[in-house]
């Protein structure tokens, strides 16, 4: 038997390459000669051991960085680094920008909102202050303008407008209220016949002290009657969100239904500050490596998450004409994991009654999550918009 | 972007390195990521040293992203790759001589100390240094390229007769080599 000629055939038909004619002659000499399946053990033995050697396909992990450092490449390449991101260096700039922004939203809402005065006349919960109520237009010029102190009124949660109070007729001899005084407080609370009448021009600023002195008595007494249990202390709110992801990688998002829009639901605690939750769904930029065999790869997504958080809203206690200030914090997490911050600073805008509160402001977000051991973060910022059902 | 690349071919990947911008940059990584451990391994084999094969795989790759300079037709990239590879290991081996070093040998030993399984793929790496190079380079295609013969032919530009008798003396002469130890091997 030609041992040579098997020894070939064992070879081709370890490699899948002998033809099936000539396998069953191959099989034959393997059943008879125990030389030729010694041989053929040792190809096996050989072939297999090769083909197990899987380390030869893992190259160095600096190939790869070296490769794109001849090629100058400016997106990838050293992506790698296992050290974990300085905390600081990291969200400094984020938390530095909030910081701004709420600084910045505080002082120009204190600047051009705050009422003049001093006086404040501090009502039970669920009132808060209005614009200094200006007093009284005279139609005759005889007459002195008023001088004292402008007084504060409070109003209803409403936060309504300026109220223009008193008009003297040209006889002096009585007084009336304006007609958007009684429009501003539903007709309720006072009527003209409860004043005085200004009979003379030496009276007028006493009168008109004691009119806001009862007015405010007035408002007490009727907001104090008022089962403030049964309105305004919880609301739903839906909004949407137009920010920027950074980074922002250049792919399509992978889902598009409902994005960037938040639903939540806040209870009203205090004057001015509600605590509430919010769920949402917001399309954020992730980039970050995976090491796959000693190699770092490098990774860009531009998912959906969902996201969930538990909030907390002040609104400033200054408003003009139905615009009040308002930050909100937000702190939860997403499906990647988290946490996920939320500062949103803007203005809301609810007329007199309305249960219906639209609100526009700037929003600026931080996820961090985490892949291999090593921290990312994703920021967003711009703008969110909305509309509250108050209950 | 990583993700949506995976999912292209190589002929549009290959496409995409002509732009040289960031895309292209992500997509060269892809490819390193498909081929990188095939070449590497060729590398190796070829060369018989770990810095050599490294140096022919980072060279390899340079060349190849430098190269793609219009969006041609790509019709078999990772035999482009191992034509490179190839043409850059010829060239080392013209220069060095010598294949099979000490500190290589030390490394082969070192490997074999590392884990029992594998003394006897130890024992092929270092007598696969001992062939001609003409078969080294076959039996390489064939068993860590997983080429057929054909396929080897075609890449090489010989005869598939001649193929057949460089792998076959190739594994005859391992075989040979490693005989003793299969057998020491086989009793344990």
């Amino acid at each position: 038997m030609d041992t040579g000629n098997f020894s070939e055939k064992i070879i081709e038909f370890l490699d899948g390459e002998l033809p099936q004619t000539e396998e069953e002659s191959l099989f034959v000499a393997l059943s008879v000669n125990e030389e030729l399946r010694n041989i053929f053990k040792e190809h096996l033995a050989i072939s297999r051991s090769v083909r197990s050697d899987f380390n030869s396909f893992i190259p160095p992990a600096s190939a790869f960085e070296n490769i794109a450092k001849v090629l100058e490449f400016k997106t990838i390449g050293n992506v790698g680094s296992s050290s974990k991101p300085f905390f600081f260096s990291k969200y400094g700039k984020t938390a530095l920008l909030m910081l701004s922004t709420a600084i910045l939203t505080f002082l120009l809402t204190y600047l051009f909102f705050r009422p003049e005065g001093d006086s404040y006349t501090q009502f039970p919960k669920a009132i808060i202050q209005t614009p200094p109520i200006v007093i009284a237009s005279i139609e005759s010029n005889s007459l002195p303008e008023f001088s004292g102190n402008s007084q504060q009124v409070l109003s209803s949660k409403g936060r309504k407008s300026p109220i223009k109070i008193l008009e003297v007729s040209d006889q002096r001899n009585y007084t009336k209220f304006d007609q958007s005084f009684t429009d501003s407080f539903e007709n309720l609370l006072v009527e003209p016949t409860e004043y005085e009448k200004v009979d003379k021009v030496e009276n007028f600023n006493s009168t008109l002290t004691q009119t806001n002195q009862l007015m405010n008595v007035l408002l007490k007494s009727h907001y104090e009657n008022v089962d403030l249990s049964s309105r305004l202390n919880f609301g739903i709110n839906f909004r949407g969100i137009a920010a920027k992801t950074f980074p922002n990688p250049n792919v399509e998002t992978s889902n598009t239904f409902l994005n960037n829009i938040s639903l939540g639901l806040y209870f009203t605690q205090w004057d001015n500050i509600k605590f509430g939750i919010e769920f949402g769904k917001e399309v954020f930029g992730l980039s970050y490596t995976n090491e796959i065999n000693g190699v770092q790869f490098a990774y860009e997504h531009k998912p959906a998450l969902l996201w969930g958080a538990v909030g907390i809203d002040y609104s400033l206690p200054y408003s003009f004409y139905y615009f009040q200030p308002f930050v909100t914090f937000l702190a939860g997490g997403t499906q990647i994991g988290g946490p996920l911050i939320k500062g949103i600073g803007g203005v809301r805008y609810r007329p007199l009654n309305s249960n219906l509160e639209l609100y526009l402001g700037a929003e600026g977000t931080m996820l961090l999550y985490q892949n291999q051991k090593i921290y990312y973060l994703t920021k967003k910022i711009g703008l969110t918009y909305g509309i509250s059902v108050i209950f | 972007m990583q993700n949506e690349l995976e999912k292209l071919s190589d002929n549009e990947l290959f496409k995409l390195l002509s732009k040289k911008n960031r895309e292209s940059e992500y997509a060269f990584l892809e490819i390193y990521r498909r081929y990188s451990g095939r070449i590497y391994a060729y590398c190796k084999r070829f060369l018989g040293n770990r810095d050599d094969a490294m140096d022919a795989l980072q060279d390899t790759f340079v060349n190849f992203y430098q190269a793609a300079d219009e969006p041609k037709e790509m019709t078999n990239l990772p035999a482009y790759l191992l034509r490179i590879a190839r043409n850059l290991c010829l060239n080392l081996v013209r220069q060095n001589k010598k294949t099979t070093q000490l500190e290589d040998y030390m490394y082969f030993e070192s490997k074999m100390e590392e884990a029992d399984s594998n003394e006897l793929l130890g024992l092929i790496h270092t007598a696969l240094q001992q062939l001609p190079a003409d078969y080294r380079e076959a039996f390489i295609l064939r068993e860590y390229e997983g080429m057929s013969y054909q396929e080897i032919a075609d890449f090489l530009n010989i005869s598939l007769s001649l193929v057949k008798i460089r792998i076959f003396r190739a594994k005859e002469k391992l075989r040979e080599i490693l005989s003793p130890y299969i057998s020491e091997f086989s009793k344990m």
